[in-house]
């Protein structure tokens, strides 16, 4: 068979598996073509609804649970559709982008994006004490005093919990978190800002 | 001096074998597309979205999902394909992902065992090297320098012979590996040099993955016995380290039989199998630094008797036969991401390689029957990469980088012991430098335009250019289509170009073999748990490096000589459950037509096909898992030719039964099955047969 025969027959059967293909449009679902936020961005939301704040960490009884990203987003519009109408403990869910360290104090959960790896001692140095629930993949993030550490292993998501950093922080996360979850045991970060 | 003969050939001359290949293409083809087209059809009645509702419907699908749900939701991204982490739908490639997972449930023992489970993958032993290829294209002595072999994203072909080494001569263990990325088509574009046919990336295992001590030991058969030591932390300050040795035996087949030979002990190598292996590996990052280095030192026993001539027979059944190869590298890594999107990485790096063999040959002399011919080869390189890459006007991800390497030392030389003659003492150097750059172009939201290119500048033979281009077409969130086409180049070894220095001017002349690549591949994700992937492939090779025979003048010398064009087909199905189930199978069709010898290669089996399956039995702690891999019959180097066959291994893994515990208990071979792989040129043998059913006992325990 001569090479131009073969790329010819080739080529036909390169539109013949188009066509087939073109029959193939099947339903998107989450196995589909997943990326790494869209996932992490679920269990962003979940964790809205396996962490217990005190009353103190809200405002008023039907305040919002604000999701804070520190640093810059990886998340764009899905993290967004994600929480949008949902409703946990009857308090609806926000995303906000936070544009200097001073906002972190007003979240309930702070995501706190790769950019700011070099920063991190300063960024949990604010949140030291606070009732805010630390979400991170930076690496080592629980081992360095963060709550919850998404790593990517073997193309799933696999998290990572520090509960004492959470429990000074006074948040309880569920046990059912716990148990699908690495525990990592270190001390919770103290204040930079001491009097 | 002796005649060149005399000298261990590594590279085969041509076969001499004519064969028809004119063989039904399209029928197989549409037979393999038949087969997709089956389940395809039954998922897309299940369909009850519109196509092309995309990115919110995941998204609102992942939220329903529960933690453990979510767990199990695999991210299909790639790091190897365009040099950045990138999801695998987008990667400019058809590419593999072998997760650690996986080699252990299978019962994987060596790089070329996980290797030999990739579609289109075959490896095959000559009882000295294993050697690897893809896509129809093994040339018996090629030892897998037209594919690139990166632990990391560090080059591990050695200059001398540009073996990509996959047995007990890998430089790591198999239980350091995370993943194995394996990037089929071209890659000079990126990588350069080796990047011929693919490119595999072995990803190692960091401190935090191990997260204190592991030892690990296994006992197989032949006498093969492994231990490992490895201690893995990530620290509080951010320092991750990861320390790991290994050591390995094996006494081989004690009676192994050759006819060729059977005027010697009736044909049998006695106790001849044997080798041994030590390795080690460390690596420590801290913030954006990663240093790491490995080592190896493999001993071999050559129970063959290959590199005969007419003159000096190499004695069969004489325990002096061995080889030893030593690898080593250090790489020193900084990678980061400034808060513009830039990303930075730079990287230095040290690579040594050794071989040291004995071969004891007859030479004929009726005063001294046994001649100790030495050969010792020895490499010392340094090199180093800038890369850096940023995202421009939303549509656009730019990549660019350059790259300077020196093998400072490229040394061979070929002497015999007593009496000390020396045949070869060559000192050589060679460097290069490149430039390339890559663009990621988001034309259309569903339609992604890559391409890139590569410059390269040889001290030795010149300047090449490499381009590449994708199109990848994603019309709804499970359909990707690929359009790839792609130039590559694998660069003349110092073993091509100087070890018959001495004959010919040719070798001044040697340049690269050159590769064009057409392929369209088509990826289907079919419900929750399938998928399904399709690829049509054209190779056209040019100025392919062979080992000639000037019949004028009686000498040997290596040229640009061949061309050779491949075509065929590849399909792959794979599925996955929660609970751990899962199961691939692949089948490929290659064609391959050798211009010089006017038929298909030799050891290029025109039909591959693989399944593997593993099965949880019980409670996600105890996995079967059973491996099928077969090929057609493939043409040898001398005439004549191998059966084709099928292999089964089959493993049973357990872990967490004993907490920190995990045990495997492997069959390889389980049917006993004879089968033959084909031998270089080198070899009085047509073809080497296979070891038969073995089994291992593995156990490793963490703590």
């Amino acid at each position: 068979m001569n090479p131009p025969i073969l790329i010819r027959r080739l080529g036909l059967l390169g539109l013949v598996c188009l066509w087939l293909a073109n029959g193939w449009a099947v339903a998107a679902d989450p196995g589909n073509g997943v990326s790494e936020y869209q996932l992490k961005a679920a269990y962003l939301y979940n964790f809205t609804k396996f962490t217990d704040w005190p009353a103190n960490a809200f405002a008023t009884t039907n305040a919002p649970i604000i999701i804070g990203i520190i640093g810059e987003d990886p998340f764009g519009p899905p993290l967004d559709e994600t929480v949008r109408g949902e409703l946990v403990n009857h308090r609806p869910l926000r995303i906000k982008r936070l544009g200097t360290d001073a906002e972190l104090r007003g979240c309930q959960v702070v995501f706190i994006s790769r950019s700011e790896a070099d920063r991190l001692p300063a960024v949990l140095g604010v949140l030291a004490g606070r009732p805010v629930l630390t979400v991170s993949d930076i690496n080592g993030f629980a081992q360095r005093g963060g709550m919850v550490n998404l790593r990517l292993v073997s193309k799933s998501v696999k998290m990572e919990v520090n509960p004492m950093a959470a429990k000074a922080a006074g948040l309880k996360i569920s046990s059912k978190l716990l148990q699908l979850a690495a525990i990592v045991e270190t001390a919770a970060p103290t204040s930079t800002l001491k009097p | 001096m002796k005649t060149d003969s005399t000298r261990p050939q590594r590279r085969s001359p041509k076969p001499v074998r004519v064969r028809g290949y004119e063989h039904a293409l399209t029928t197989a083809l549409a037979v393999a597309w038949f087969g997709l087209h089956a389940p395809a059809a039954r998922a897309s009645e299940a369909a009850s979205a519109p196509a092309g509702s995309s990115t919110n419907a995941v998204v609102r699908s992942l939220k329903k999902l529960s933690l453990e749900e979510l767990m199990e939701v695999k991210v299909e991204k790639v790091f190897g394909a365009s040099k950045h982490e990138q999801k695998l739908t987008e990667a400019p490639s058809a590419v593999t992902i072998i997760s650690a997972d996986e080699i252990k449930k299978q019962g994987h023992r060596t790089l070329a065992e996980i290797l030999r489970s990739v579609p289109g993958f075959y490896a095959t032993y000559d009882r000295g090297y294993n050697a690897i290829g893809m896509r129809g294209i093994n040339i018996p002595g090629d030892y897998g320098g037209r594919l690139l072999l990166t632990v990391d994203g560090h080059r591990l072909n050695d200059p001398i012979f540009d073996t990509a080494a996959s047995g007990t001569d890998f430089i790591l263990d198999v239980d350091l590996i995370e993943r194995v990325e394996v990037i089929r088509g071209p890659g000079s574009s990126l990588y350069g040099n080796n990047a011929f046919f693919g490119v595999i990336n072995v990803i190692t295992r960091q401190g935090r993955d191990v997260q204190g001590a592991e030892v690990a030991g296994s006992v197989g058969s032949f006498d093969t016995y492994t231990g490992r030591v490895s201690y893995g932390n990530q620290f509080t300050n951010g320092v991750e380290l990861l320390l790991s040795g290994m050591l390995y035996d094996s006494a081989g087949a004690p009676r192994l039989y050759y006819p060729e030979f059977a005027a010697i002990n009736h044909g049998v190598a006695e106790n001849l199998d044997g080798g041994s292996a030590r390795n080690a590996f460390a690596s420590i990052s801290w913030r954006g630094f990663s240093l790491e280095g490995g080592w190896v030192e493999r001993q071999k026993t050559w129970p063959t008797a290959p590199f005969s001539s007419a003159d000096a027979i190499t004695i069969f059944n004489d325990p002096h036969f061995a080889t030893t190869d030593t690898r080593a590298f250090a790489d020193l890594k900084f990678q980061h991401t400034f808060e513009s999107d830039w990303e930075v990485m730079a990287r230095a790096y040290y690579d040594y390689y050794q071989l040291q063999s004995q071969v004891p040959y007859d030479y004929l002399d009726p005063f001294q029957p046994v001649y100790l011919n030495e050969q010792l080869a020895q490499s010392g390189s340094v090199g180093g990469e800038v890369q850096v890459s940023k995202s421009w006007l939303e549509q656009h991800r730019v990549t660019a980088g350059a790259e300077v390497r020196a093998d400072f030392q490229l040394d061979q030389k070929d002497y015999d012991l007593s009496p000390h003659t020396t045949y070869l003492d060559s000192a050589e150097s060679a460097s290069y430098f490149s430039l390339y750059a890559q663009d990621e172009y988001q034309v259309l939201p569903d339609l992604i335009l890559n391409a890139g290119v590569r410059y390269d500048h040889f001290n030795t033979f010149g300047d090449t250019v490499n381009p590449r281009a994708a199109l990848i077409y994603q019309p709804w969130t499970p359909t990707t289509f690929k359009l790839l086409y792609g130039q590559a180049f694998r660069a003349p070894d110092a073993y091509e170009r100087y070890y018959e220095a001495g004959n010919k001017d040719e070798h001044a002349n040697l340049g690269p073999e050159t590769i064009r690549s057409y392929e369209l591949v088509c990826e289907q994700k079919l419900g929750l748990h399938w998928s399904a992937s399709g690829s049509l492939f054209y190779n056209d090779i040019k100025d392919l490096i062979v080992y000639q025979y000037d019949e004028e003048d009686g000498l040997h010398f290596y040229g640009n000589l061949d061309s050779v064009q491949t075509a065929g087909a590849e399909v792959e199905v794979a599925a996955h459950w929660a609970s751990g189930l899962c199961g691939r199978a692949s089948y490929t069709l290659a064609h391959t037509d050798d211009h010089q010898m006017g038929r298909r290669l030799s050891n290029s089996p025109e039909h591959l096909g693989k399944v593997s399956l593993s099965v949880p039995v019980w409670q996600e702690k105890v996995f079967a898992s059973l491996e099928l891999q077969g090929m057609s019959n493939r043409d040898t180097v001398r005439g004549g030719g191998v059966d084709g066959f099928l292999v089964a291994n089959v493993t049973l893994f357990s872990r967490e039964l004993v907490k920190g515990l995990e045990v495997s208990a492997s069959i390889y071979n389980l049917f006993d099955q004879h089968y033959s792989d084909p031998a270089s040129g080198d070899f009085t043998q047509n073809a080497i047969p296979q070891d038969g059913r073995q089994f291992r006992l593995k156990a490793t325990w963490k703590f």
